[in-house]
This record gives C-alpha cells, structure tokens and sequence, in this order.
C-alpha cells in the first residue's frame, strides 16, 4: 500500500506535506523510528528544494510517495530543480561544543543519512527530474 | 507553548511537534520571552516527539542570545529519539540536558 502526494514547491507546501505525514502515518504500519525518519525526510529534503532546488523562475512540483512492504518504509522524492546528490555531502563538523562558534549548516541531510538504511539519487538529464529514494526497514 | 515562573526559572513547555511549521509558529514568541527574561530559563521537552534541524538552530539561537546576558537555557525530559538526535548531532555537549523539570530546577537551584 503506498500513499502519495503532489504539491507545487513553495512554503506553503510543507504545511501541506506535513498533514500528508499524519495521514501517512495513520494509514502504514509503520515503527516509530520508520515515522520519524518519514518526517525528517519530507521537512529537510523538502525544504532544501523549496529553497535550493527552484528559484522563483523555474518553481515546479514536489512529488512523494510513500510506501511501506514487508515491514520496509520506502520514501520517493521527486523534483525538476537543481540536480543535488544528498549522499555527496560533507559530515557536518559536530566537534565545536562552544554555543556561540557552534556551526550548524548540513545537520538536516546529515540525520537523513545517518537514520537511513540506504539513500539511492537519480537525475535524468533528458526530463529534469530528480528522486530520492529513502529505505528504513523495521 | 505554555510559560510559567518557578522561583526564578521561566519554564517553558515546549510543543509536541518541532517541524518547520510547529518552529514557525513559536520561533518569535520564544525568542521574546527568553531574552526579556534574561536569566534562567528551562525548556520542558517532555511533550516533543519531533525535532528536526530547524528546531535545533532554534534552541541554540536563544541559548546563545540569553548566555551573554548571564541566563542559560537547559532543556529537560528528552524522549529517546528526541535525545538520539541530541546525541548524534552532539547538541547534547552545547545544553546542560536533565531527565525531568525536576531535576533541572534542582540543579539551577544548587
């Protein structure tokens, strides 16, 4: 059974992918650490296309779908922004435990990895298009 | 967010959901109360069963606008994923973390 949702990539649309959690949640079998990484999922990929991927000339749609077979979550993330590969970004540094010089850029795909069993990206030069895939089993 | 004044600490019970929309909805308020405050401040997390990236420069956003003022903001009742993101992203040596309000008022009395 798998659930999806298409929504034009502005701020509004978190909002909107939010409450898709919700009804996601209630609808899959899914364990408390698959919703979790669910949500981290949808907020930092999805936020980083909203503000990354499109600039106000070419905003297009995010599209999601989520699944959940044999105990396995599978989260697919697509959009027509700027190609950009989750996996080849740097470890943020986490070692400056001063509040004041603290860093905290890349902490969004950072969870996303580490909570992942496994993280696959295409871009398909010829349409545009981009997918995350993001699978967490029990 | 509820806020409430025990002794000289302000307590504030942070919402379930810290996602983007959930930080949108208190980020301006919460910065308000804790640098007018400008002390003691105690964020009761019992209730947050998600924290995301956002959340986190939130809260130390403001631990780093009440320290300079001579306040700090500890947080309490961490849920285990919530302390899990607190761990891998290492927050948990930037906050002074307690199990419960309990044992933070304590502290900040002793």
């Amino acid at each position: 059974m798998q659930q999806s949702i298409e929504v034009h990539a502005d701020w509004n649309s978190i909002t909107t992918l939010m409450t898709f959690t919700d009804s996601v949640e209630a609808c899959l079998p899914l364990t408390a650490d698959q919703s979790y990484l669910m949500r981290l999922v949808i907020e930092e990929i999805a936020t980083n296309i909203v503000k990354y991927g499109y600039t106000d000339a070419n905003r297009d749609v995010i599209q999601l779908v989520c699944s959940c077979d044999q105990g396995t979550l599978r989260v697919s993330i697509r959009d027509r922004g700027a190609p950009f590969d989750p996996r080849d970004q740097p470890d943020p540094d986490l070692s400056d435990a001063d509040p004041a010089s603290r860093m905290i850029g890349g902490l969004g795909l950072y969870f996303v990895r580490e909570f992942a069993d496994d993280l696959s990206y295409t871009h398909d030069d010829i349409s545009g298009w981009n997918e995350l895939i993001v699978i967490k089993g029990q | 967010m509820n806020v409430e004044h025990i002794d000289d600490v302000l307590v504030i019970e942070l919402p379930a959901r810290l996602d983007a929309v959930g930080v949108s909805a208190i980020e301006s308020n919460l910065a308000k109360t804790v640098t007018s405050h400008k002390g003691k401040v105690l964020a009761d997390m019992s209730q947050v069963n998600f924290v995301a990236s956002l959340a986190l420069r939130m809260l130390l956003t403001n631990l780093k606008s009440v320290q300079p003022l001579g306040g700090d903001l500890r947080l309490a009742g961490l849920q285990p994923q919530i302390a899990e993101i607190f761990r891998k992203s290492r927050f948990d040596t930037l906050f002074k973390i307690y199990p419960d309000r309990e044992g933070a008022l304590a502290a900040y009395r002793g």
